[in-house]
């Protein structure tokens, strides 16, 4: 049965009772994404919102006709998933997989629903990652019991592409008919040339500040800057849990500047070596391209990063996981102390 | 507070690893109370040097006064080959401007935290710089009654503060 006009007004009502839970989960999830992303050193602007109950009743009213009585019965995320939103904009579309790795390190996709990931690339032009994410059980405690089993839609986008988004949202659901123009068709296609010429702009600008922070030799403070570093060092997008890295890096290395890798064995050879290493000693590697870095680093620094990464509160990540195993497999490293 | 049985014990914990233990010299029991001049042998010189015999092991303690730094060492030589060295009054000396200007460093921002900062580490002789660079900051954890690693937020100021090299 679909809802009726009646109906919307008693669900508007009970999501104006709820909305303040929606609110406290929307919090909570951008707080855990924020942390993500920072670790990650993934640059990216995050906003949230709860759904306002005025927009939650126009939706209703807009997709009363798609929406089934039964599907608002128990959780009202379960008929509309943008309750509590959370929009992740991120400065470099390249960062779109790592960010999502990140992310779903930190929360869980939801397990009620058919399709919690959806990739949109749609012919209309938007593009968005969609998660439709969960408080793990193992966090839903205390001040967060209301919040278990309730969804929260993360979106995950290019900060250009979000503008693009806008403008075609208010087309499609503002404007008679919900389709452009043959002027705005043409207004479209000027804009995402124009989008696409500024994120090579915003790409080249990176690559270029990076090199220039290496140049500078000044003492890296975050996540973020380590990350364009090495990835300016190695040429190439790196992955992982930058924020652990640069906590090993800033504890055993009295100045952690990019002059200071010349001496470590930070190349794309020692990498390698590392790579080969970890197959040898049949290690899975989920700390991605920082494990390659942490096991590089091994013989010179490995005890010293365990110790410090056993002081490390909460689940173990995959950056601890690796110095375990590998503390496991090479005891004292290859220096023969322990 | 941190005694010099604690010193000699991280010391022998990283042996092979770290030459030296930066502290403050305010945070040694013997040396604030001034408790030690019975045990010790004396190297004068810029930064006075004392030499005592703990636990059996011979710890050299370098005062460098301006810093308000004890950088203590385990030093191989048998304590006999020191015999009849002077300078316990210059030691002592340092070690009274050492005493000031570590709570004059400190100006209460540890709040009874007592850090320490393992530096000269053996890393190799192809790799001076590394060696240089390398260090590992530690904190007394008095209820259980031994160093631990550190990297909370006092670590930037710890690295500069325990640092006898920093200008």
């Amino acid at each position: 049965m679909t809802i009726s006009e009646l109906h919307i007004a008693e669900l508007v009502t009970r999501y104006k009772r709820e909305h303040d839970r929606y609110r406290k989960l929307a919090d909570f999830v951008s707080d855990e994404v924020k942390a993500a992303l920072r670790d990650a050193g993934l640059p990216a602007l995050v906003t949230h919102r709860a759904k306002d109950p005025r927009s939650f009743h126009t939706t209703l009213q807009r997709k009363c006709g798609r929406r089934r009585r039964e599907q608002f019965a128990g959780e009202l995320s379960e008929g509309l998933t943008d309750l509590a939103g959370v929009r992740v904009l991120l400065y470099r579309p390249e960062d779109k997989d790592a960010a999502e790795r990140a992310i779903l390190a930190k929360l869980e996709l939801s397990s009620s629903r058919d399709s919690p990931r959806e990739d949109h690339c749609k012919e209309s032009g938007y593009r968005a990652l969609h998660l439709l994410v969960e408080i793990p059980d193992s966090r839903a405690h205390g001040d967060r019991e209301n919040l278990r089993g309730t969804c929260c839609e993360i979106q995950i986008v290019h900060l250009l592409d979000h503008v693009y988004n806008e403008l075609e949202h208010d087309i499609q659901y503002k404007t008679p008919g919900g389709r452009p123009t043959e002027l705005q068709g043409e207004f479209l296609v000027l804009l995402r040339s124009g989008l696409n010429t500024a994120g090579k702009g915003v790409e080249l600008l990176m690559g270029e500040t990076a090199r220039a922070l290496a140049h500078a030799n000044a003492e890296i403070s975050s996540p973020g800057d380590l990350r364009r570093v090495l990835e300016a060092r190695f040429g190439r997008t790196l992955q992982g849990e930058f924020g652990r890295l640069l906590e090993l890096l800033e504890a055993t290395c009295r100045e952690v500047k990019p002059r200071e890798f010349d001496e470590l064995p930070l190349d794309p050879e020692a990498l390698g070596r590392a790579e080969q290493r970890l197959r040898e000693l049949c290690i899975v590697n989920e700390a991605q391209e920082v494990g390659l870095i942490i096991a590089a680093l091994w013989d010179s620094h490995g005890l010293e990063f365990v110790e410090l990464a056993q002081a490390w509160r909460g689940r173990p990540g995959p950056s601890r996981r690796l110095l375990e195993q590998l503390h496991e497999r090479l005891g004292g490293g290859t220096d023969g102390h322990s | 507070m941190v005694t010099l049985e604690h010193i000699v014990g991280v010391l022998v914990r990283y042996s092979g690893r770290f030459r030296h233990l930066d502290v403050f010299a305010d945070d040694v029991a013997e040396f604030r109370s001034r408790d030690f001049a019975k045990y010790a042998t004396y190297v004068p010189g810029a930064q006075p040097i004392a030499l005592l015999t703990v636990r059996g092991r011979l710890l050299r303690v370098e005062v460098h006064q301006a810093h308000g730094v004890l950088r203590c060492s385990l030093d191989d030589r048998e304590p006999a080959s020191h015999a009849g060295l002077v300078g316990g009054a210059a030691f002592g000396a340092a070690l009274g401007i050492a005493l000031g200007a570590a709570s004059e460093s400190k100006d209460g921002v540890l709040g009874g935290l007592v850090l320490g900062m393992l530096a000269g580490a053996m890393v190799g002789a192809a790799a001076d710089g590394q060696a240089r660079n390398k260090i590992l900051t530690l904190r007394y954890d008095e209820r259980g009654d031994q160093w631990r690693v550190y990297s909370g937020t006092l670590l930037p100021w710890a690295k500069g503060a325990l640092d006898p090299g920093a200008s």
